[in-house]
């Protein structure tokens, strides 16, 4: 008589090894509390921006990403933005960060926080097992203090969200994000199709020039390379139409995150807001982008910021990632948005391949990050040689993307990859559209040597 | 100046002088020694109560170049006592964003200062927008370079009269305020 077999359960996945903690819980309060507040940052160059800050790495430094940026002061190097240039999304790694000034800040507290908006916020269950993450990520201490509370629980069916501190960034930073009013948590780049986006950072803590920004044609792209992508997904976020004041037909791109499922990654996943120029051919992942299309019509707009020297790198795409997502309706070029501070691009309909081979029938454009390196250190080493860890249950900080197709030159980005173990494949480009690897125009990228001695403010 | 191996006292009022040439006083609230950053809240020192608000500079350590303290108070952040309404958080993100992406089109991209002025001083009467470089008036007049009376078409009469009136009470009065520069 055979004996039943007893079926052993498989065995529990490896528990991520949990990140030493990096942040100080009253840094990481702070933090979480500046989003959305309108900060000034200055950088090494002496150069300051200023723009609504949208969330910090915490992981590896203190970095952090603004939303619709505007350099106020020139630093001691030439910058490829201007003095009153914007730019969409502005990445300032830690290397670069001098400080981060906050006007009219209310220090967290009881009295402080709670608003009557909404008492009720649907985090409840994911706030507490964040809780528990961010206890790990945090410095160990004695004390049994979560750094965030849960304000009450809110009974709002469908809805969760986490707040996630997101690892996805090339200095193993790791960003927090901040959780939608619909529950859902991530970065979310409203806007008429903006992409435009640029790091300010160096690389192996060499600071050079700080952003280009480039109006339509986006050409060079230079990638930072992947970072750890053993993060966890950011939910993803509730797409919201908002009509342009000027444009009644734009469209709003905000990035769906197709799964809340944690990202293990052997390799460092990418952070789809760093791309370096100096770094050859690192993949950035990006989230998806739904956009809400608009009766009158399509009409979206984004920028796209020249890259060069980019060269394909090992890099797998993140759970959130592995989904298909249609872009629809976004074909048409607004001409009343060229020339706009924020450079706008048509996007037309693209798809994102669910399989885990990066650009496999999938085409990408993202916001690309040019990463002001040295002249001085210009080499092929990836910005992720710099060595950013990732906590394991960190969320990967995604930026936005924009899908780009059309007679105008596109730029298409890889998609972010979470191992890398995965070959780049940079999906191709739009028949009408050269590559941008083609037609690569090379970044200024200024040497940064010193610090300017000057008042910016 | 590198920190050493002093820490930062959570409280401690300190005047900071950093390697930038900015010159503050505020007091601490919290610092990170794995990143450096030291986190001061500015102004209102020692005069401040919970909920009142005060600019805050996050700083790296490394970029401080002498600091003095000037004294020492209560810690301003209670990480036990700490609340956040992540709702409100996104919420006000967005608001933040809605508001400057309105600003960003408020400003024209290849226009001259003067015409700047003019569209922000029409701004502040009538509904104007860019059409790259001419200036958009209730969505029906528009304004040419270079943004004189006679450069007013489009629109009804009443409508045209009107911007060309605004305009010209607008270009005397920035040159009233800003004599030579137009």
């Amino acid at each position: 008589m055979a004996r039943p077999k007893r079926t052993k359960p498989p065995p529990p996945p490896p528990a991520p090894k949990a990140a030493a903690p990096s942040l100080g819980e009253a840094l990481l309060i702070a933090t979480v509390c500046m989003v959305g507040l309108p900060v000034e940052v200055q950088v090494r160059d002496g150069s300051a921006y200023a723009g609504v800050f949208h969330t910090a790495g915490i992981d590896g430094g203190y970095g952090v990403v603004l939303k619709k940026a505007r350099k106020i002061a020139n630093g001691k190097d030439d910058a490829n933005i201007s003095l009153g240039d914007f730019v969409d999304t502005l990445v300032v790694l830690p290397d670069d960060l001098v400080q981060v000034i906050a006007k009219d800040f209310s220090l967290p507290t009881k009295d402080v926080c709670r608003t009557p908006v909404c008492d009720s916020v649907a985090t409840s269950a994911s706030v507490k097992t964040q809780t528990s993450r961010v206890k790990d990520l945090t410095k160990s201490k004695t004390e049994n203090v979560s750094p965030l509370k849960q304000v009450k629980k809110c009974n709002m069916p469908g809805q969760e969200s986490d707040i996630s501190i997101g690892k996805g960034t090339p200095a193993n930073c790791n960003y927090t994000s901040s959780v939608s009013p619909t529950g859902y948590v991530g970065p979310h780049f409203s806007c008429n199709g903006i992409s435009s986006s640029a790091i300010v950072g160096s690389r192996d803590g060499t600071v050079t020039s700080s952003v280009l920004t480039t109006p339509t044609v986006a050409s060079d792209v230079k990638i930072s390379p992947p970072v750890s992508s053993a993060t966890k997904t950011v939910m993803p976020s509730k797409t919201t139409a908002k009509e342009s004041k000027l444009n009644p037909c734009a469209r709003v791109f905000s990035p769906s995150f197709v799964s809340s499922r944690p990202v293990l990654a052997a390799a460092p996943s990418v952070d789809p807001s760093y791309i370096s120029n100096s770094v050859t051919g690192v993949p950035t992942g990006v989230p998806v982008f739904e956009t809400n299309s608009v009766p009158c019509g399509p009409s979206l707009s984004s920028k796209v910021i020249h890259y060069s020297n980019l060269a394909p790198v090992n890099y797998a795409v993140p759970h959130q990632y592995i989904q298909p997502t249609m872009v629809h309706n976004v074909a048409r070029l607004d001409p009343a948005r060229i020339g706009t501070p924020y450079h706008p691009m048509h996007v037309g309909p693209t798809y994102i391949s669910p399989s885990s081979q990066p650009g496999a029938g999938g085409k990408f454009n993202h916001v690309v990050y040019v990463h002001p390196v040295s002249q001085d250190v210009m080499h092929g080493t990836p910005v992720i040689s710099q060595g950013w860890s990732h906590p394991p249950s960190l969320n990967t900080y995604q930026a936005s993307f924009q899908k780009f197709q059309g007679t105008t030159p596109v730029y298409v980005a890889p998609p972010i990859m979470a191992t890398g173990s995965l070959p780049l494949v940079v999906p191709s480009p739009a028949p009408l559209v050269p590559p941008f690897q083609a037609a690569a125009r090379p970044i200024m990228v200024p040497a940064a040597s010193s610090v300017v001695p000057g008042k910016y403010m | 100046m590198e920190v050493g191996g002093e820490d930062f006292a959570i409280g401690v009022l300190i005047s900071v002088k950093s390697t930038l040439g900015d010159e503050f006083e505020g007091q601490i609230v919290s610092f990170d020694r794995s990143t450096n950053i030291l986190r001061r809240s500015q102004e209102g020192v020692g005069r401040a109560e919970r909920g009142e608000r005060r600019n805050v500079r996050v700083l790296k350590a490394n970029y401080i170049r002498e600091f003095s303290v000037v004294g020492r108070a209560d810690d301003p952040l209670d990480p036990a006592g700490c609340v956040l309404d992540l709702s409100a958080i996104h919420a006000r993100e967005e608001a933040a964003l809605r508001q400057a992406e309105i600003e960003a089109e408020r400003i024209g991209v290849g226009v001259t200062t003067e015409a700047q002025s003019i569209f922000d001083a029409l701004s502040k009467t009538l509904p104007v927008q860019w059409d790259k470089t001419d200036i958009v008036v209730m969505k029906e007049v528009r304004v040419c370079h270079p943004y004189l009376p006679e450069n007013v078409s489009g629109g009804t009469s009443a409508a045209n009269e009107r911007v060309k009136k605004v305009l010209d009470f607008e270009r005397k009065r920035l040159l009233v305020r800003v004599p030579g520069q137009f």
